[in-house]
């Protein structure tokens, strides 16, 4: 190629020219511009070879990174047991809880459908012995109260996404969640306060006996006849313990959700969270069962929880040796009992009169 | 959703706040309008004296039923201090008096201070209510309206606190709505006793005073 002589000239100078100014641009470029192009991002301490897809499974691993202020140590950035716990909370606790909580459900229906109610052999005696006391009786609605409300806010909160989504839509779950959370960390203290107030109440008369693992063995309930119990029988028993151990897991867990700067990492709050879970639902699988055969499953228990008193024929069926154990020390006693007839309309309460005749 | 709040915080709550104020001194004339006993004898002690001395001496239980009605004694003051802290002191409470009612403001709780009071009133009224039907005498005594002004008040702290978040305008709705409901009913209902209870143990007071007996 031929250039004419004239031009080529010209190129050389634009060249040198061009050099010169870049040269001098570099020279009297500002400060801080320089400092910015040296310091162009922090230094990666993560593996340079694997480019930004690797850092970023890196930091979901968890490995740790060092933050762009100068002198502080490298942290983790991503709190992967996280993703651990949220996989065991919807994975694991959701399906499996949900499941107890149904079995529970239908052995009750089932219980309801084919042994009805159990009824007070011979009928009522109209004499009304005295079961609990008035503190005892307050406690237990004050627990059992508290622990209703604990229950349905809890539910909502754990299987409320997948349930309740469906039915009602995100908008209004999210005001029922947002309700949900308010009641339960508001009355978790209230219920533990009563559960430590419960527990003391009932746990003499709750010390387990070899008649207990028998009366358990038999089948309880189920079985065709009547297993000798003390004041509470073994399933009873079991129940109270039960809900005396995951009682105090729950109470302990939640003291953590509810009181979260107690906990000195977030790996505590995930623990605390499954066990308060796991608890939960043991506890109210029990409860669903307790409240069925301490109301319409048994003929005149309940009377126990809302007069303090029961019908002597209810305690010979279910407790024999309990009545035994009350005539023996003498401890059988009418006082504050309600007036209650007896099946064929006699009252045998001493002194009074024939309950019919006494109403009119 | 925000009419419903409009409606509640509004029309329906000025309407209520009326019933309520009117019905509630409409009944406490006609009691002061009752008057006393026409024909008495000469007085042997003070019944203002009486009067006041039981008002104030009723607040206290007698020892002799401290075991029988200590628990009662007890959550009845954790349930009444607690909802007046819950009423007079919490803030979104002294915001509403100071923007709709008052125009004038006061010092508020602190939120750890509203959980500990709502928490205190909750266990005093769980069991007044657990007492309430679990108790022969009491049970006996108690009438379908009792229950029924136990739960509102129930329900209305309830709401209350479940709004607490304050981020759902559906939840503050819900609130106001049975605040409503409770200020409508208030005058017809045993939580009269708010005021009542001052005309009642005054007039024993003073009757007892009269006759030179210490109540």
């Amino acid at each position: 190629m031929n250039w004419p002589k004239g031009k080529l000239h010209g190129g050389i100078g634009l060249l040198l020219l061009a050099g010169v100014f870049m040269i001098l641009h570099a020279m009297f470029l500002p400060a801080g511009m320089v400092q910015a192009q040296q310091l162009e991002g922090p230094p990666n301490t993560l593996d340079q070879k694997t480019g930004p897809a690797g850092i970023w499974r890196d930091l979901r691993r968890g490995k740790p990174a060092r933050e762009t202020r100068p002198f502080t140590p490298p942290v983790q950035a991503i709190q992967i047991e996280g993703e651990e716990w949220r996989k065991v909370r919807n994975e694991w606790i959701r399906p499996i809880g949900g499941g107890i909580l149904l079995f529970a459900l239908g052995g009750i229906i089932l219980f309801a459908l084919f042994v009805r109610r159990v009824p007070i052999e011979g009928g009522r005696s109209g004499r009304m012995i005295v079961r609990f006391s008035r503190y005892q009786r307050a406690l237990h609605w004050f627990v059992a109260s508290t622990f209703i409300l604990l229950a349905v806010s809890g539910l909502i909160l754990l299987f409320g996404r997948p349930v309740l989504i469906p039915l009602m839509g995100k908008s209004a779950f999210s005001a029922l969640a947002s309700a949900a959370k308010q009641g339960h960390n508001l009355f978790g203290p209230v219920f533990i306060a009563g559960l430590l107030l419960l527990l003391p109440a009932f746990v003499r008369d709750n010390r387990p006996y070899w008649q207990d693992i028998v009366w358990l063995l038999r089948g309880g309930f189920l079985s065709r006849r009547e297993i000798p119990a003390g004041k509470f029988n073994g399933g009873e028993k079991l129940w109270f313990w039960l809900l005396t151990v995951f009682g105090l897991i729950l109470s302990g867990s939640g003291i953590f959700l509810d009181f979260p700067f107690l906990a000195t990492d977030l790996v505590q709050l995930q623990f605390s969270h499954v066990l308060h879970a796991v608890a939960a639902v043991v506890i109210i699988a029990f409860a669903v069962g307790h409240a069925y055969l301490g109301s319409a499953g048994v003929e005149g228990v309940l009377e126990g929880m809302t007069t303090g008193c029961v019908d002597e024929n209810w305690a010979r069926q279910h407790h024999p040796l309990w009545l035994e154990e009350l005539e023996a020390k003498g401890g059988k006693t009418t006082r504050g009992c309600p007036h209650v007839a007896a099946s064929d309309g006699k009252s045998a309460l001493p002194g009074q009169e024939d309950a019919k005749e006494a109403a009119s | 959703m925000n009419t419903w709040l409009w409606l509640v915080e509004g029309p329906l709550f000025w309407l209520s706040l009326s019933v309520f104020g009117l019905g509630a001194a409409w009944k406490v004339i006609g009691l002061l309008m009752l008057g006393g006993p026409r024909a008495q004898p000469a007085p042997r002690g003070s019944p203002v004296g009486g009067a006041i001395y039981t008002i104030l001496r009723h607040f206290v239980p007698r020892r002799v039923f401290l075991s029988g009605a200590g628990l009662h004694a007890i959550a009845g003051y954790a349930f009444h201090v607690g909802l007046f802290i819950l009423l007079g002191f919490a803030a979104p409470h002294v915001a509403f008096f100071g923007e709709r009612l008052l125009g004038i403001s006061w010092p508020t709780l602190p939120r750890w201070g509203f959980i500990v009071a709502a928490e205190f009133a909750f266990a005093g009224l769980i069991i007044l209510w657990a007492m309430r039907i679990s108790e022969p005498i009491q049970k006996l005594v108690s009438r379908p309206a009792d229950h029924a002004a136990t739960w509102l008040t129930f329900l209305v702290m309830l709401s209350g606190c479940l709004a607490l978040e304050e981020a759902h305008v559906s939840l503050r709705a819900l609130h106001m709505t049975l605040v409503d409901v409770w200020l409508f009913w208030f005058p017809f209902s045993p939580l009269m006793h708010t005021f009542t209870f001052l005309f009642s143990r005054g007039f024993t007071g003073a009757a007892y005073g009269r006759r030179g007996v210490g109540l």
